[in-house]
């Protein structure tokens, strides 16, 4: 029979240390505690592990890209990495034809990308959380001291748009690459 | 988790009450959400400055990596340019061990890169990022001006 795992995937940002073990009130059996350190696993030992891990799931980022815009074709991003709760490769693939369960992206203009997230993934047991976008970071990637490119988000419920300029004229910045990071 | 009596050696046995026991739906959760973040956590951050004034030295005051932390698991730092605002860092070594003597390769495939700014008057400082062998280099921009600055950046790196 299938394990059905308590509480919703880490995306959703719901974790509590119960959910894995965790109680304020755990204890050893019969309150007799580890004996023997290379073989007995303790009740603190797990409680820690449990509060800890569901500290870092609250702040862990959904996905991190790098994203290679094609101007000169034109045509859709290319994701180059991606690395997502749910999954990660490492092979590229085009925006327009994003594997099942990584985001699409769709060109705007030059270094103007749109990605599009689902609206729920499915964690290894088949357990579904809703996701919507939180946080957003960005940095262009350069391969010059100057100038500056400036790269700025724009996020809307599964969508977030990016776009990369010049920052001494503000022009956009053709096949500009970037890292997005995405909570 | 009771395996009866005084002691509960591993393998763990699944089951038992919540307030002494580790039920499956638990356990089963704890993994899937493990693995989840560590799919996207990043391989390491770290802050540093650097100087205006000859040699431009560039010191970390803060990192914490996957590979442990504190400044003796920080890449070091390399000012190019003969100037400030242009920085490498690069790990000695492509591998990182854990506790358990465990090694794998650290491809760094993504980076974020973040400028402090020393007052309000000042202009945005920006940072753009290169991906190199071993590690990444950054460039701290005046946005507005297009020119290096020097100060103080925050660095992540996937």
């Amino acid at each position: 029979m299938a394990i059905t795992p308590e509480g919703l995937p880490a995306w959703t940002r719901t974790a509590s240390h119960t959910q894995y073990g965790g109680r304020l009130d755990k204890q050893n059996y019969q309150n007799t505690g580890c004996i023997n350190a290379q073989t007995d696993v303790g009740a603190e030992h797990l409680c820690r592990m449990a509060s800890d891990l569901a500290a870092v799931v609250r702040t862990a980022p959904f996905a991190v890209l790098r994203v290679l815009c094609d101007d000169t074709t034109p045509g859709a991003p290319i994701i180059e990495s991606a690395y997502l709760m749910t999954g990660v490769r490492v092979t590229s693939y085009v925006g327009d034809s994003a594997p099942t369960g990584f985001p699409s992206a769709e060109r705007n203009g030059d270094g103007d990308v749109t990605f599009t997230f689902d609206s729920s993934y499915d964690d290894e047991y088949g357990v579904s959380g809703g996701f919507a976008i939180g946080h957003v970071e960005v940095t262009a990637h350069n391969t010059a001291a100057s100038p500056a490119y400036v790269a700025t988000p724009e996020a809307d419920g599964q969508t977030v748009r990016i776009r990369v300029v010049r920052g001494d004229d503000g022009s956009a910045v053709a096949d500009a690459r970037f890292t997005l990071v995405v909570y | 988790m009771a395996f009866g009596g005084a002691f509960c050696p591993l393998p763990i046995r699944l089951g038992g009450s919540a307030i002494d026991g580790l039920p499956a739906a638990q356990h089963a959760r704890l993994c899937a959400d493990l693995v989840a973040v560590s799919r996207t956590a990043p391989l390491a951050v770290w802050t540093y400055e650097q100087i205006f004034d000859d040699p431009y030295t560039v010191t970390i005051t803060s990192y914490w990596g996957q590979n442990g932390s504190g400044l003796a698991y920080a890449p070091a730092p390399t000012v190019n340019g003969g100037s400030f605002g242009d920085v490498s860092f690069t790990w000695s070594s492509q591998v990182f061990e854990d506790e358990y003597g465990v090694q794998h390769p650290i491809p760094i495939r993504a980076a974020l890169a973040k400028g402090h700014t020393r007052s309000v008057s000042q202009k945005d400082t920006v940072g753009n990022v290169e991906l190199i062998a071993k590690g990444v280099r950054v460039y701290s921009i005046d946005s507005g001006a297009g020119s290096a600055i020097y100060g103080t950046m925050s660095v992540r790196v996937w």
